[in-house]
This record gives C-alpha cells, sequence and structure tokens, in this order.
C-alpha cells in the first residue's frame, strides 16, 4: 500500500482554481508544487475579479457624490484622477497577489515560476527565463488549472492590436473620449459603465437579443433600461461586420442592425465577446488529455481522459467564474488525495457588478418550467423595500422560483442594488435543498434589503406583506 | 479522524460474531455503505457498512474471528491518517473502548448515521419532506451528502429501491395468503391457550372405555329425559354426570394453582367446550352434582344454544372444576387437550369405535372409547389423576352406579 501522506501533487497555474486546489492537496498531506507563468493569483486577482471591481467601486463611489444633494450633502466640484485610480488598483492587486504568495508559504507549497507543459502522465516540463530547454517535474497527480484568455470572433480588423481587451483597458493610463464595446456580456457591462461614469462616451454592440442573454428576461430588460438611462448606447442584435483602426488612431466599428448598416468611429474599440480557456501549447495532446470545443473534458470527478491528470476552472469550460474555479480545484485536490469527492456545482452562484447589480442562483424561469411539472414564481420589487428608499436605490427586484410539489427552492434572480452581497443566503438555500417554508421561517433583519428575500419567499406561501 | 469500524450489535440477544469474510483490502478507498465484511452471528448472516468515506485501514481481526459486539474491527481513514496506538491493542477492555468509542464519536463528530437518534437525523428540509409523505424511516436511508446527510436524492433512491421489492414481495404475498381481522373472541382465545400451554406443566392419561352399557343406559333413558326436559339426552349430559360423580368422589381433584397457593373448590362446576362460529366458547355448568340428569340436560341445552348466540354472561363462563372437549362427532379418536385456566384438569373424549378386546379370554367387538386427562402437574400428580380416570371408567361402564 502507497504512503499516500507524501504525495506529490503538481498544481499548473496559480489563479484562484489551481492556489486553492493547492491549498487542499497540502491540507490533505500532499507535497505540493505550483507552477505559475505570470502572477500568482492568475486573471482573478491581476486582470480580473479584484482590479475590475475596484474600478467599479471608485465609478461607484463618483456617482454617489455627484448625487450626494439628494442625501442633504452638498459637495462642490469633483472630479476623477484616472491615474490615482489605476494606483489604487494596482496596489490592491498587488496586495492581493502578496495575500497569495504568503498563503502559498504557510501551507508549504513549492512555487516555481514559468510555462509548464505535459511531457509524461506524471512529468511536467517547465521553461523560463533562466531556463529556455525547460526543467522536468514529476508528480503522482497533476491538476490543470491554465485558465482562460479573453476570446474573439471572426471579423476583419479585429485582430490589429489597437484593439483593445479586458486586460489593457485595464491598464490604461487614460480615460479616451469614446469607446466602443463589442459583446454585451458580464465583462463588457461592467467595463460600460465604470468607463461612461468616469466620463467615456460608451457604446455597447451585442449580438443577441438582449445584453447578459443568458441572464432572467427581466433582469436584462430593466438592466439595458438603468445602463441606457446613464447615457451608455445600447446596439442588440447587432452583427459586427469590420473593424477599422484610422491614421489617427480612432477605430470605426461597422456593424450591421435590424438589416441596417451602422458605423460609429470612436477613439477606442474593446472586444468582450467572452473567455476561452487557455489550454494551447501545454502539452494536452502529448499525455492523452482529450478536450472537446476548446475545453478539457473532465468527469464529476475532475478527471481528464489520462489517468493521474485532473483539470479545473476556466480550462474545462462551464460557467468561468473563480468561485466555480476554487470548487472544482477542491474537488480535484480531494480525488487526486484518494477521497472520492464528485463535483457540485448545484449552487454556483452568478454576480455581474453593474449599477443595479445581478446575482442569481440556480435555473432560470425557462430552464425551471422545462425541468419541473410545475414551479411557482413570486417577485418582490426593492421600491416596497424600506431600506431601498433610505439609501436611494429603488431598482430591481427579487425573483424566487420554487417547484410545485415541495416548494423546493430552484432559481433565485436579484437585480438591486448589493445583490451580489444577497445571493449567497439562496446560494446556502439551494445548496441544502431548502424549501421556501423554510425561508418563511427564518427572521431577516430590519430595516434590511435582504427583507425583499423574505418577501418574495412569503409570496409563494399565501402572498406578501409589504406590498 | 480515523473514523471506527466496530462490530454492530445485529439484535438484542447477540454478544459476539464471527467475521466471515473481508469484501474490502486494506488500503482500498471505500465510500460511506460500501460493505466491509460479512459477519456471522447463531442467527443471521450480515454485511456491515462503511459508516463513513475513506481509506480502509489494517484489518484489526481476520476472517474467522470471533469478535464481541463493540469491538474496533477497523479504521476508515483519511490520507495521511494513520489507526491510534492505543486502539491497536486488542485486549483492553470492552466495556471500556465501547464508552470511549461513544464519547469520541460525539466529539469528533464523524458521520456514523446509525448513532444519531432518530430527530438528530441530518437530512435536507426536503429530504424530510419526501420521506414524510411516503413515510419512510430516514433511519434506513443512506445519506450521501456531507457527514451523511441525506438529500432528496438519497431518499428517491430509496423510494425507487423500496418500491421494487415491495412491489414484487407484496405481488407474491396477495396470491399466496390473505389476511382475516382478528375477533376478540379469537384474540381471548389465543391469549388464554398461549398462557395455558407456557405455563402450565401438562401431563396425559389416557384410558379406553366400554361404553356398551352407556349406551344402554341412555337409550333406556331417553324417552323419560324428553318428556321431561323436552329436550333430547345426549352423550354430553351423561359425562356431565360421570365427571361431577368422580370428582365428588375424588375430591383432590378439584383444585386449582393459584400463585398464592392451591386453592380447593367448594362447588363442583362443569365446563363444555363448544364449537361455536370460528370460535370456542366454554359455558359452565353450576353444582352439576347436585342435579339431576334430566336438570343437567336442560342447563346444557340452554347454556350451549346462548353460546352459540353469543348470550353467554361472564359467570356463565367462569368457575369451572374441570372441561369436557368432546371430539367424537368429528370422528378424532384421541386428544391431547389444553386445559382451560384457571383450571387443573381437562377431559378429551374421542369417538367410540367397535373394535376386538379380550374379554374372559375370548375376542368380543365392544364399542371402545379414548378418554385423555390432561393435568396440570403443578397441582395434581399421576396417582390422583389415575384414580380420578378410573372413576370415570367405572361408572362410564358401569352407569347404574350413577344411582
Amino acid at each position: 500500500m502507497s504512503d499516500k501522506a507524501s504525495k506529490d501533487i503538481i498544481i499548473i497555474g496559480g489563479g484562484p482554481g489551481g492556489y486553492v486546489s493547492a491549498i487542499q492537496a497540502a491540507q490533505l498531506g500532499a507535497h505540493v508544487t505550483i507552477i505559475e507563468k505570470e502572477n500568482l493569483g492568475g486573471t482573478c486577482v491581476n486582470k480580473g475579479c479584484i482590479p475590475t471591481k475596484v474600478l467599479v467601486h471608485s465609478a461607484g463611489i463618483l456617482r454617489d457624490i455627484q448625487h450626494s444633494k439628494d442625501f442633504g450633502i452638498n459637495v462642490s466640484g469633483c472630479s476623477v484622477d484616472f491615474a490615482a485610480v489605476q494606483a489604487r488598483k494596482n496596489k490592491i492587486v498587488k496586495q492581493s497577489r502578496d495575500g497569495v504568495s504568503y498563503l502559498m508559504r504557510k501551507n508549504k507549497i513549492k512555487v516555481i515560476e514559468g510555462a509548464a507543459s505535459l511531457v509524461e502522465p506524471n512529468q511536467v516540463k517547465v521553461k523560463n527565463k533562466n531556463n529556455e530547454k525547460g526543467e522536468i517535474f514529476k508528480a503522482d497527480e497533476i491538476i490543470i488549472a491554465t485558465g482562460s484568455e479573453p476570446g474573439s470572433i471572426n471579423v476583419e480588423g479585429i485582430n490589429h492590436e489597437a484593439v483593445l481587451t479586458s486586460d489593457e483597458v485595464l491598464n490604461l493610463k487614460s480615460l479616451p473620449k469614446s469607446i466602443v464595446i463589442i459583446g454585451g456580456g458580464v465583462i463588457g457591462l461592467e467595463f460600460a459603465q465604470v468607463l461612461q461614469r468616469f466620463g467615456v462616451s460608451v457604446t455597447i454592440i451585442e449580438m443577441m437579443n438582449h445584453i447578459i442573454p443568458t441572464e432572467d428576461d427581466e433582469i436584462t430588460k430593466q438592466l439595458e433600461k438603468a445602463l441606457s438611462k446613464e447615457g451608455i448606447a445600447v446596439f442588440t442584435q447587432a452583427q459586427v461586420k469590420k473593424v477599422e483602426i484610422l491614421e489617427t488612431g480612432n477605430s470605426k466599428v461597422v456593424f450591421d442592425v435590424n438589416n441596417e448598416a451602422k458605423t460609429i468611429e470612436s477613439e477606442k474599440v474593446m472586444l468582450a465577446v467572452g473567455r476561452r480557456p487557455a489550454i494551447k501549447n501545454i502539452g494536452l495532446e502529448d499525455v492523452g488529455v482529450q478536450f472537446d470545443k476548446g475545453c478539457i473534458v473532465v468527469d464529476e470527478y475532475m478527471r481528464t481522459s489520462a489517468p493521474g491528470i485532473y483539470a479545473i476552472g476556466d480550462a474545462v469550460g462551464g460557467v468561468m467564474l473563480a468561485h466555480k474555479a476554487m470548487s472544482e480545484g477542491r474537488c480535484a485536490a480531494k480525488n487526486a488525495m484518494g477521497l472520492k469527492n464528485i463535483r457540485n456545482l448545484k449552487s454556483v452562484p452568478r454576480c455581474i457588478w453593474t449599477s443595479p447589480e445581478v446575482a442569481s442562483v440556480g435555473l432560470t424561469e425557462k430552464e425551471a418550467r422545462n425541468l419541473h411539472e410545475s414551479i411557482e414564481i413570486s417577485t418582490f420589487p426593492f421600491s416596497a423595500n424600506g431600506k431601498s428608499r433610505i439609501i436611494n436605490d429603488t431598482n430591481g427586484f427579487v425573483k424566487v422560483i420554487a417547484e410545485t410539489k415541495y416548494g423546493e427552492i430552484v432559481g433565485v434572480h436579484i437585480l438591486g442594488a448589493h445583490a451580489t452581497e444577497l445571493i449567497a443566503e439562496l446560494s446556502l438555500a439551494i445548496q441544502m435543498e431548502a424549501s421556501f417554508q423554510e425561508i418563511n421561517e427564518t427572521i431577516h433583519p430590519h430595516p434590511t434589503l435582504s427583507e425583499a428575500i423574505l418577501e418574495a419567499s412569503l409570496g409563494l406561501e399565501g402572498g406578501m406583506f409589504h406590498i | 479522524m480515523p473514523v471506527e469500524v466496530i462490530l454492530p450489535k445485529i439484535d438484542e440477544a447477540m454478544t459476539e460474531g464471527k467475521i466471515l469474510e473481508w469484501l474490502v483490502k486494506e488500503g482500498e478507498e471505500v465510500e460511506a455503505g460500501t460493505i466491509l465484511f460479512t459477519l456471522e452471528t447463531e442467527k443471521v448472516t450480515w454485511e456491515v457498512e462503511s459508516p463513513a468515506a475513506g481509506i480502509l485501514s489494517k484489518h484489526l481481526a481476520e476472517a474467522g474471528d470471533v469478535i464481541k459486539v463493540g469491538e474496533i474491527v477497523a479504521y476508515i481513514l483519511h490520507a495521511g491518517e494513520e489507526i491510534p496506538q492505543a486502539k491497536e491493542d486488542k485486549t483492553s477492555g470492552d466495556q471500556e473502548r465501547a464508552q470511549e468509542t461513544t464519547d469520541d464519536r460525539k466529539d469528533a463528530g464523524t458521520p456514523v448515521r446509525v448513532m444519531l437518534p432518530s430527530n438528530k437525523i441530518k437530512a435536507s428540509p426536503i429530504a424530510k419532506k419526501i420521506a414524510r409523505d411516503h413515510h419512510i424511516d430516514l433511519t434506513s436511508v443512506t445519506g450521501t451528502g456531507p457527514e451523511g446527510r441525506i438529500k432528496k436524492i438519497d431518499v428517491m433512491n430509496y423510494l425507487e429501491r423500496d418500491k421494487k421489492t415491495s412491489e414484487t414481495s407484496q405481488g407474491e404475498e396477495k396470491q399466496r395468503t390473505e389476511y382475516i381481522e382478528l375477533s376478540s373472541m379469537r384474540k381471548t382465545i389465543a391469549r388464554r391457550m398461549t398462557e395455558s400451554f407456557q405455563s402450565v406443566p401438562h401431563f396425559f392419561l389416557t384410558v379406553e372405555i366400554d361404553t356398551g352399557e352407556l349406551k344402554y343406559v341412555k337409550e333406556k333413558l331417553a324417552r323419560s329425559i324428553e318428556d321431561i326436559t323436552s329436550r333430547r339426552l345426549t352423550y354430553t349430559d351423561l359425562f356431565i354426570k360421570i365427571v361431577s360423580k368422580s370428582v365428588e368422589s375424588n375430591p383432590d381433584i378439584n383444585v386449582q394453582w393459584t400463585d398464592n397457593g392451591i386453592v380447593r373448590l367448594n362447588e363442583i362446576n362443569i365446563g363444555i367446550a363448544v364449537n361455536v362460529d370460528n370460535g370456542l366458547v366454554v359455558p359452565v355448568l353450576k353444582e352439576t352434582s347436585k342435579k339431576s340428569l334430566a336438570e343437567i340436560t336442560l342447563d346444557r341445552f340452554n347454556l350451549v344454544e346462548r353460546a352459540r348466540e353469543g348470550k353467554l354472561l361472564p359467570n356463565e363462563m367462569k368457575g369451572g372444576s374441570l372441561t369436557i372437549s368432546n371430539l367424537g362427532m368429528y370422528g378424532i379418536d384421541h386428544l391431547c387437550p389444553i386445559i382451560n385456566p384457571p383450571e387443573s384438569c381437562i377431559l378429551g373424549i374421542g369417538q367410540t369405535v367397535e373394535r376386538p378386546v379380550s374379554q374372559n379370554g375370548e375376542i368380543v367387538i365392544r364399542p371402545i372409547t379414548k378418554f385423555t386427562l390432561s393435568i396440570d402437574h403443578r397441582v395434581l400428580d399421576g396417582a390422583i389423576g389415575s384414580r380420578f380416570l378410573q372413576s370415570i371408567r367405572m361408572l362410564t361402564e358401569n352407569p347404574l352406579l350413577l344411582i
């Protein structure tokens, strides 16, 4: 019997999926090595979650100040010091990155800098600036957590270096006067609103019927209205035909909408059409790891087609969220260490840090109707909530979907201030297989936005109280 | 935290069991519910499940070993864990270990679902609702959630399995059996006969009696009894008279065993077993030794009629010295009846058969009837029983002595 306590595990990728997986494996007694080619913390810490939310927050402060008169606070003159905003962002990114380094040290996880590729089922070659040829590392189990990179579309001119992705926009030294954002998904919307609030003239071009097409219909409708109200121009059902970079450095985007050709010229153009797994040049073919439609194929134990090799996070596709990667990372580490653990994505919350925020967990109304014989829906608007009035943000609603027979909560969708904080309660409810009765029996503090959750749930059992 | 795998107590009486076969090797991964080994007790063979997910440790007992209930036979480990040193020593007191085991389990919060009292079963609200709806005992459901928590899917799977097995077994049973509801009479008979059979040490004495003379006397008396009573004289009436007289001359037979001592009855009351719809009742004729044959006939007739109508009063079914049970009309040769408590004996009478017997050295054909007396040996012995039976035989074969 092999002594599992000294199993060697290599994790390729130091993002949220990778480093959490490393910590889990270390806690289970493994000797863990993590290989990162850029910066610990991966996309999340360096080019995603953390930096974008820093910008969102600054933009939010600006807006609050601009409306402070509503609250009886008079402020004369406020402006955006974009350099300072970026500096703060960089500081927080560095703090987070250092935090991950600390966690690696604390858990005795060896960190190797370099680009890894699989050479044998249990061997990884790492190349970096000090070692061009590459050094071989052996392991009992390998976990691939290489994450993702900005995706692209097949459009003329799209690959011009002047076309920005989220990576470059985050590192802008100064604000452009105008920007066209191709893609009305999560990333596109967050950047759109931040930049618009900072004074940039923003246009969104979205191919599908609505922005954020995978979310609840009512949410997308109301959010689009809110964004338009702030001055963002939104084109949906719009197909980009061509991107041109002019001599002046400005961009020109040609697109079709309603069978009409349109052109918009702006200072910058950003491509935000989604992300794709970063699985090129890591030796998948050499070791027999299968991938499909650009994503590594895994089973419910996060195992790839090659024995001893696991894959998690954005690299395997699905919802590309840091917390989903973390959950899969823990699952893979447990399996690598000999414990049988099945991936559990029942309650992955999906959040968008626009204003109003969007947060949802579980099924959409459409999905719920397809899956269950009969469902009940109850929606409570924040306009009827006391705290909403207090903070002067009455946009949005809480929508709870339960299946009729046992009242099991199957989906919740929130549009409104702090939705991303409110959703955790419902993730727990779905994870624990709670029915709306459990929520109805739970006392929610007053005055808070969370009462809207209670109200919506009460609506499934006889009637809401505060509307 | 290592989880103990103990030899489980399968039934109340079990104190130890033999490990028949290990089904999981040392070092193999298991899930909660995986069958680890088979166990043999006096009554059954049992499959023992793993209490948790993890890796099976070294087997602390081997196939063929006889282990006491509660002893640890292995551990379920997580990676990096080892068997607690102290526990490898099998000779430490079972009692102590059992106590420790329970406490450890409570403290460590390790998943051993069978130990949790039912109101502490970990199950999701939906799982509980579904279980309630379908009257499922959650203690019989295996949970696959964290720490053995029962999820909706676990209850649904249990329902599927349950439906399949009950569908087949119910179907089979429906073909083989039919359930009949218990009448209160049947319940009473069951209770009293069980009580008598289990607590009274019966012994049986049989005599073969020549009932030829009795038949002759019955024929002679039939007309006059009928004239007096308007009822037909039966053998039962004659037997009641004979038995009463026999009790008179053997007063030591008229006793009963009680917890406070032996009770001697002052009256001679004779019970007769009467067959009614789906059951049996025993009306008791009172003070039969003081009654004439005609009176006995009338008494008997009335009681039996009321017995068949279910109209007997409680005191008409009590106070007997003994009971007569006659199965002659059903063609039974010989019966060993169960004493009717609290009486101390019961007389079983079989059918009359024309048989060759030796009389004065010659073979003659005579009507022979077997009489069996079942006796409570706590209070009556063979001698008194025999004397009583001989009196009965004497009077039956010489009925004129009844005068």
